[in-house]
């Protein structure tokens, strides 16, 4: 046994090696606290303020040293002790990790599901002049411009059609509910519904297609581990909803019904006669949501909604009227799963169906009858797999499919329809360069199947971050189809282009951000009318300055925002026969913000002023094209929050408060003497007045108003 | 005499093998339970943030050297919450949050790790987010870290942590978001569990302090 015992202490006894060093970041600077210690053992030491560090270990054979610390990768090391005698370590700041990589050119994340950047729809709809609505919120940021009588976003002095909506990566067809005349449409989807909110002014990835000018990708929850129930109580509308959450999964459902019959007697009394039935909208969404393991979801989303008007509409010259009546369904479905696995690979699969069908009486003329019925599938699969921090790859495929019929009745019945199918491919490189340097370069193959035209859609951004300062540049292709009006007399127009050009400069310290972006698009392919014919040789541009500066915290309880847009453009539109400035783009937009959140008086205010230069539009009596400009559009707006109660939200909104008469445009229409009949295009109402009373119950819920 | 020496030979292999074996073991696990009982008790007593970051390179190491042990990891986030708390202004205070979020998702995927501990847990990471930015962050993450309690105090009833928590979080909140909890009987009944927890060496037990700030 004594023999054994010195085996064994032979065997256990080793000459002690020192291991000594430094370690530095990558600018040379030493780094304190930094946790060095060896790989199997509990034989550590911690760096001191000269970056210094030593121990020592009783070992022979090769050993791994580790060097971490917060804030930066760890190192390892393996090698015989001897070699760790006088070391010095490089630790590389983990910002340059892949994941971490934003390409700030374009992109505002207004609700993110990043932990430190979070904000919820609460936030976004008690900033005034949103009135609750997702698509008004998001037209508060620079890049946007003052909507039109149609209330939809315009970006960049792109149409509104050029804007595109997905929700959870899957695109939707018609985002926005009715508008005609001088009605206003809305967004169809609230922003409760969303976990996150990005909207890309421009620039965006090669996975969105079919836009010219900007994309709006929506995220609704992958869990709701809370089951509550809501009900909201407005001036306009009222609805209920809930959640059930069970251990994986989670189902919410919501339905609300819209009717202005009412809105109209209280506070517009004058416009209630031109009603003969106020606009009414049912709408119903649902969500089922399944964790079906580790980072693995199955989610799907449903939502219809039922719209009928009948409105008194006075045509030109001669004031005869017609009672424009529509019956409008709309039906968007989608699917999705998503698979995240440990090994760095991401999957994805999505299906989504979308159909709007409108049967309109009076559209045209007194006894027309239209009918428009439009769907549209989306499939969609994506993989990627991040290979090192340095270098990560995502490739997918995806279809569109869409189909249009459109009938018109009016003494004769005649009925056209096209089929639409696009098909892409996309894929993705990020590269990590260098520290703070980012490179993005991807690219696009679709394939239209109207005029059966094969488009290759490459994009390359690069952005460098130099302390707090963000650079960020992007080179980028994108198409997109003609208008559907257009493409209904003549299928073969060719797919629309933008090549797109951003350049960003954004800087954040503490709670202020500030943000100068300039972007020019040259437009190519553009549908126009030429010789009483739709033709695909158009081109145009648009081009301009975006300003943004915000200061969340500028005093206690105080949060302001300024943004300011410069646009020039001009393209092929119509039948003009030169480039003109299209009526909806408006060369200055102004936007301030400012708002004040009182948690101990309850409240949040809210007052949001909103100024744009006057619209270009055609005076037929005057020389030259677009040779006019409509007044500048002013409106100032205010909202106030009431936090009654934890479950109890008072929401109040009141728009252009000074009553402004905003006019947009002037249509003419010659009488019997030849003369030229004007009329200004404004809003039937100047105003608009919102209250409402948000209940959710449900155990610790508070300001949440989401049912979902 | 051969034959004898060759008995002796063989009857030591096996002992030296179940010597050596045991040893070895016992080496590992004396380790284990050396330095985090060390380490866990120190915890307990740490004031400054310097201390408590020092402290969490020790359990970082044992996560290192014991990567299935759950409360190694649990310690690591602790720490790194518990420094937040200190200085929540400080530079680094963002990486604080950030290292704990992405620890806290890989603690939840331990299957032998004790839920209401790790649970509670979670709920101080979100009341953390609620300190870094009260006024934004108080709506957002108010029901993730009610939720976390209650759901701590539902797994485990005689767990004092969330008790504590969950008391002295509600009392820093306005009163018109006080639930129908009475707060003296919450801080007497986290002062019972206190006193009854039995204080494993190698078990969570802190946040007896906490009582001191609501009581």
């Amino acid at each position: 046994m004594v023999g054994l015992s010195v085996c064994y202490c032979i065997v256990f006894s080793q000459t002690m090696t020192h291991i000594a060093g430094s370690v530095k970041d990558e600018a040379g600077n030493p780094l304190s606290f930094v946790n060095v210690y060896v790989k199997e053992t509990l034989k550590g030491a911690v760096t001191g303020v000269d970056g210094s560090f030593r121990l020592s270990i009783a070992a022979k054979d090769s050993i791994t040293l580790i060097a971490s610390s917060i804030g930066y990768q760890t190192f390892l090391k393996t090698g015989l002790p001897d070699s760790f005698e006088d070391i010095t370590i490089v630790l590389h700041s983990d910002e340059t990790i892949l994941n971490d990589i934003v390409i700030t050119v374009g992109s505002y994340s207004i609700m993110s599901s990043s932990t430190l950047e979070n904000k919820n729809a609460v936030d976004l709809v008690t900033t005034a002049g949103s009135e609750g609505d997702l698509y008004k919120a998001v037209s508060l940021l620079p890049g946007t411009q003052a909507s039109g009588v149609d209330g939809r976003l315009i970006v960049r002095g792109g149409s509104s059609r050029e804007t595109q909506t997905y929700i959870d990566d899957m695109h939707v067809l018609s985002p926005y509910t009715f508008s005609s005349g001088n009605f206003s449409s809305w967004g169809r989807y609230s922003p409760f519904l969303f976990e996150g909110i990005h909207f890309s002014t421009g620039g965006y990835s090669s996975e969105y297609s079919q836009s010219l000018s900007a994309v709006l990708p929506l995220e609704t929850k992958n869990v709701s581990d809370i089951s509550k129930f809501g009900v909201e109580i407005m001036n306009v509308s009222i609805g209920s909803g809930g959640t059930k959450a069970w251990k994986k999964g989670s189902a919410s459902f919501n339905v609300d019904y819209t009717d202005l019959s009412l809105y109209n007697t209280l506070f517009y009394p004058s416009v209630k006669k031109n009603w003969k039935e106020p606009y009414r909208k049912f709408g119903a969404q649902n969500q089922l949501r399944f964790e079906l393991g580790k980072d693995t979801y199955l989610k799907t989303y449903f939502a219809y909604d039922k719209t009928g008007l009948n409105l008194i509409q006075s045509d030109l010259p001669d004031s005869h009227l017609r009672d424009f009546d529509l019956d409008e369904d709309n039906a968007y479905l989608n699917a999705t799963f998503r698979k995240k696995q440990e090994n760095g690979f991401n999957w994805f699969a999505g299906i989504a169906y979308s159909l709007n069908n409108r049967n309109i009486r009076n559209l045209q003329l007194v006894g027309d009858k239209a009918g428009d019925k439009e769907q549209e599938w989306h499939v969609k699969v994506k993989a990627g797999k991040r290979f090192s921090n340095r270098y990560k790859f995502d490739a997918g495929a995806e279809s569109l499919v869409k189909d249009k019929d459109l009938q018109y009745d009016y003494h004769q019945s005649s009925q056209t329809g096209y089929s639409n199918n696009i098909h892409g491919v996309f894929i993705s490189n990020d590269l990590n360069l260098t520290r703070g340097l980012f490179l993005n370069i991807s690219s696009r193959a679709e394939y239209a199947g109207m005029n059966k035209s094969f488009a290759f859609l490459p994009r390359i951004a690069l952005g460098y971050q130099w302390n707090k300062i963000h650079f960020s540049g992007v080179l980028g292709r994108y198409q997109q189809s003609a208008s559907n009006d257009f493409l209904r007399d003549n299928p073969k127009l060719d797919q629309e282009k933008s090549l797109q050009s951003l350049f960003c400069i954004y800087y954040q310290e503490n709670s202020k951000i500030y943000r100068v972006e300039f972007y020019h698009k040259q437009y190519s392919d553009l549908a126009h009318i030429r010789n009483g014919g739709y033709v695909s040789d158009g081109s145009g541009y648009s081009r301009g300055i975006d300003v943004f500066f915000n200061d969340y915290e500028f005093m206690k309880h105080w949060n302001y925002m300024i943004a300011y847009s410069y646009n020039d453009t001009k393209r092929s539109l119509d039948g003009f026969p030169e480039k003109v400035r299209p009526n909806y783009a408006t060369r200055h937009n102004v936007s301030f913000t400012l708002k004040y959140s009182n948690f101990d008086m309850k409240s949040v205010i809210g007052l949001t002023n909103r100024t744009a230069s006057g619209r270009p539009y055609h005076h037929p009596d005057k020389p030259g094209y677009m040779n006019s400009t409509a007044p500048v559009y002013n409106s100032l707006d205010l909202s106030y929050t009431f936090l009654a109660h934890k479950n109890v939200i008072i929401y109040a909104s009141w728009s252009n408060i000074f009553n402004r008469e905003n006019i947009f445009n002037y249509e003419y229409a010659k009488n019997t003497k030849g003369q030229y009949i004007e009329r200004p295009v404004k809003l039937q109402q100047n105003q608009s007045f919102y209250i409402g009373v948000f209940i959710t119950l449900g155990k610790n819920i508070a300001y949440d108003v989401s049912n979902f | 005499m051969k034959s004898k020496h060759l008995k002796t030979v063989l009857l030591c292999v096996p002992f030296s093998l179940f010597f050596f074996s045991v040893q070895a073991e016992t080496n590992a696990d004396s380790l284990y339970i050396t330095t985090m009982k060390s380490a866990v008790e120190q915890m307990d007593t740490l004031t400054q943030k310097d201390d408590i970051q020092l402290c969490r390179m020790v359990f970082e190491r044992v996560h290192r050297l014991y990567p299935d042990d759950w409360l190694s990891l649990y310690y690591v986030i602790y720490a790194d919450l518990t420094s937040f708390y200190m200085d929540p202004k400080s530079a680094n205070s963002g990486r604080l949050l950030e290292e704990s979020k992405k620890n806290l998702a890989l603690l939840k995927e331990y299957e032998n790790g004790d839920m209401s501990e790790i649970v509670t847990l979670e709920g101080y990471y979100y009341m953390a987010l609620i300190v870094s930015d009260p006024a934004n962050n108080g709506r957002i993450y108010f029901t993730n870290t009610i939720s976390a309690f209650e759901k701590a105090m539902e797994l485990d009833a005689d767990n004092p942590r969330p008790v504590c928590l969950l008391a002295f979080f509600e009392q820093k909140l306005p009163e018109m978001l006080h639930s129908k909890r009475i707060a003296k009987v919450q801080h007497d009944k986290a002062k019972e569990l206190f006193s009854r927890e039995a204080k494993d060496p190698i078990l969570p037990h802190w946040g007896e302090r906490y009582l001191s700030y609501i009581i």
